[in-house]
This record gives structure tokens, sequence and C-alpha cells, in this order.
């Protein structure tokens, strides 16, 4: 059974490639590498969905970025519970806000979110900040899953951007 | 990522990957808009860097071979393939002219406080916390004088110097502004006369050669500007064994007579961490991005807006 979901997965990834109609590409591309290694860590009530909006989509090339999908990789105890949206930073005060981690959600108090877009299919510009933001749900004592998977069209090339930070969820207080 | 802290010094680092423009009388007559690392940081198994025609990479001896070097002495230069990796996996190389000998020991510094990492907290409820670990490696800023004259020391490549021990620092309160700061030896060395630098200069560096261990923490008087903000919640943290790319202005100082100051350059390990603990709501702040970017530099935790 495992073998077999291997295998899909496999032939989902290849698929996707083809679909994309582009080369694949084992260089940085526009969203740069990863920034490093990092571990957050934030308390959330089991199988509730919270807000997941830590990473930030930073197109530094001169191309436009077409995002092809989100996705976690092998998450412990830890589900990606509603589909993946880029909402634009909240400017207040002389900083440029990103949503970060443990909101309710839907984060409807956010200022932005009424701007958000599907993330799949969504352009980022030259120069141009999105917040990466999803649900996610704890669903085990301690939850835990890297980054997320971004791959991307840019320039006629398909890349893979994950952020170096992985995230952790548990029930009352990390310590 | 490979681990990593890396300090330079003020004028001239900017990355182990950036070439670093050799002067002139440095570079020898045949090669002045040669454009190499100097000094150079080299991890066995990568590809060795290419040096120009008459000239040779050679290698430092270990930590403990350096620190036994008496005054006045040579150092014993290795060829890279013989060299032994500190204990962070990295060898130190010089490029030099063929015929130059080794450099000589001249002065000697020890227990010199250099900044390892930064972290601010500018309100109550955010505890920092900054661990310095086993086979950190710790790239310092190599400075260099045709004169050796006081203050006539640039900045010109960089050497790794590694742990080979862990400690952890007293953790702090907000609101606090830390620089975590560790001990480091550091040397002055001659480097004869080569012929082939048509100049025949005697070249002075200062660099430094071991670990001394031992922890102090500066308190600024403020905390840099980051406008990239992201929401944290109560009782949640953030611990970043990376800070690639930030560079600390004043990492290091060596007073007279040579008045050398180190900027630092922090990254690429897990064995150093910086930490902040929300005991309640507040935000992570960076200042080039936000910490969920890809290079978020200096990290400062605030309150909520």
């Amino acid at each position: 059974m495992r073998s077999r979901l291997i295998l899909l997965g496999a032939l989902s990834a290849t698929a996707a490639l083809l679909t994309a109609g582009c080369s694949s590409s084992s260089g940085t591309g526009p969203l740069g590498g990863s920034g490093g290694q990092a571990i957050e860590c934030f308390p959330a009530p089991r199988d509730h969905t919270v807000t997941q909006g830590f990473y930030v989509l930073q197109n530094g090339g001169k191309t436009d970025v077409t995002v092809r999908s989100v996705r976690l990789v092998k998450p412990r105890g830890i589900v990606m519970a509603t589909k993946a949206w880029v909402v634009p930073p909240w400017y207040s005060k002389g900083s440029q806000n990103a949503l970060g981690v443990g909101y309710p959600y839907p984060p409807v108090t956010w200022p932005t979110w009424k701007d958000r877009r599907p993330a799949v299919g969504a352009v980022v510009k030259p120069n141009e900040t999105l917040n990466l933001v999803f649900g996610v749900a704890r669903t085990a004592t301690k939850g835990t899953s890297a980054a997320p998977v971004v791959t991307y069209t840019a320039g006629g090339n398909t890349y893979t951007w994950q952020q170096g930070t992985t995230f952790v969820m548990v029930a009352r207080n990390c310590s | 990522m490979q681990g990593k802290i890396k300090l330079g010094v003020a004028l001239g680092l900017a990355s182990l990957a950036a070439a670093v423009i050799v002067s002139p009388a440095i570079a020898g007559a045949s090669s002045t808009s040669q454009k190499l690392p100097y000094f150079i940081q080299w991890k066995p198994g990568t590809k060795l860097p290419s040096v120009p025609h008459g000239w040779r990479l050679m290698a430092e001896p270990t930590q403990a071979v350096m620190a036994k070097v008496k005054i006045g002495h040579r150092i014993p230069w290795v060829t890279p393939a013989k060299a032994t990796p500190n204990t962070a996996g990295i060898v130190n190389l010089e490029a030099a002219p063929k015929i130059c000998p080794p450099p000589i020991v001249r002065k000697r510094w020890r227990k010199k406080y250099t900044d390892v990492a930064q972290s601010y907290a500018t309100v109550k409820g955010i505890t920092l916390g900054f661990t310095y670990g086993n086979g950190q490696s710790s790239s310092l800023g190599v400075g260099i004088s045709t004169t050796g004259a006081d203050g006539s020391f640039t900045a010109d490549g960089t050497n790794s110097v590694s742990t080979d021990g862990s400690q952890t620092y007293p953790a702090k309160h907000g609101p606090s502004f830390d620089h975590w700061q560790t001990r480091f030896a550091y040397e002055e060395l001659e480097q004869d006369p080569c012929s082939s630098t048509k100049q025949g200069l005697t070249l002075w560096y200062v660099q430094a050669y071991q670990w001394d261990a031992g922890e102090r923490i500066l308190h600024p008087s403020g905390a840099p500007g980051t406008p990239h903000c992201e929401y944290y919640p109560g009782h949640s943290t953030f611990t970043k064994t990376t800070t690639k790319a930030t560079t600390f202005s004043a990492g290091f100082s060596i007073g007279s007579p040579v008045s050398f100051n180190g900027s630092a350059q922090t990254g690429y390990t897990a064995t150093a961490a910086v930490s902040f603990h929300f005991r309640k709501h507040g935000e992570l702040c960076g200042a080039h991005t936000q910490p969920g970017g890809k290079d978020p530099g200096v990290i400062v935790g605030a309150g909520p807006k």
C-alpha cells in the first residue's frame, strides 16, 4: 500500500511538471533560497483549523512567478486543512506585516484577507511580496511539518521553493 | 545549509563566495587586476579555487598546532591535501606566490570578545536565548597591512575558527537588547617580502587562530529597525539556527598597536541558535524580510500592533 502511494505521488509530480509545460530547473529561481534553518512552535487546539501565514513569497527576479502547487511533504500530526492563498502584506505604522501563525481560520479580521487570491495560479510580480496563507490542523499530541513546498514557473523554467523553517504545533505551551 | 558562523571585517567582507579584490601591492605586478580571495575557507572534498600562475594555495595547520607556534616562528604551512579540517570541517587556505615562505608570528592577543549573534526584544513577555554549540565555525576577518602601522589594517578575506565545546547563555527577558559574545585569540603575522610581488613589501596580517571560550552579553542602547513583522501567539517559540547574511558592524576590536575593528556575519550552522519565547502574543520582525522570508537579517521580538 505504502509503495503504491509513493508511486502515485511520483506519477502525480511528473504529471504536474508535464502539465506546466516547462523544463525543470535545479537552480535557484526568483523566489530565492531557503533563508536558513529555523523551528517555530505554536499552540493550537487539536482538530481545530488555525492560520499558518508565516511564509512569504518574494520575487527577487525580473520575470513573473506563477505558483503551480503548494503542499506539505510528509507532515506528521498536522494536516493542511484548506486550500492555499496568497494575501498582500498589510502596511501599518511603517511596517509590512504578514499574518504569522495562530490566528483563527479564516483570518477575517486581518485587513488584507479580503484581497486574497488562490495561491495556485497566482502571479508574483518582480519585487512583489505576497504572504502565503493556509489553514492547518493538529491531529496528534504534537504535530511537525517542514515548510510547504511551492512549485512555480518563471521564465519558462519550473522551480521549487521551500523556506527553511519547520513548524510544530502543540496543545498548550512551547518551551 | 551547512553549519558555520561567519564573521568578517568591517570594510570588506561580503560573503565567502564573493571574491575579494587583492590590492596591487599584494597581488603583484603581474596580476594587479586579479580578483581572488587571499584568505579562503575551504571544505575538503570541494573544488579548490584557482590561483594565478606562479601562485599556490597553502593550508594552515590545526588550531592546536597554530596555538603552539611561538612568537618569532613561522607557521608550519601544509598542502591542502594534507590539511586537517577543524571541528567544523573547514580548512583555512592562504593564496600566495610560490616563493613566499610562511609568515612569522609577531604578536598575540588572547580572549578578545567577539559578537557571534545579536537579538532583541523590545517589550516584556518575550524571552531571548542563545546557544553557541560544539563544532561551530566562526569565520573571522583577516586584516592586512603593508606597513603594520596602527590603523593601517584593512579587510582581506576570512578564516575559520571552530569550537570544541558548547555554551548556553543565560536567558534574557524583554525588554532586552543583546549582543551575544564569545572570545577568540588573535595574532599578528609578518610575511617576508616576496620578490614576485615586485614592490618587495613586507605584509602584515591580523587574524584569529583559536577559540578561547567565555561568554559575555553586551546591551546596546537601541534595537535596529525591523519593519517586516509577523504575528505570534502566546506560548509560542521561534528558534533560528541560522541568521544568514546578518553582518554585525563591530564584531570584534583589537586596539593599538594595530587598531583593527572587525564586523561579524552569522549563519550556516545548526549548533548556534537564537530563540524567542513569547509568553503572550507579539510579533517577530525582520530587518530585510519577514522571518518567514528568504533573508530576514536581524530579528527583533516586539509587541502586537
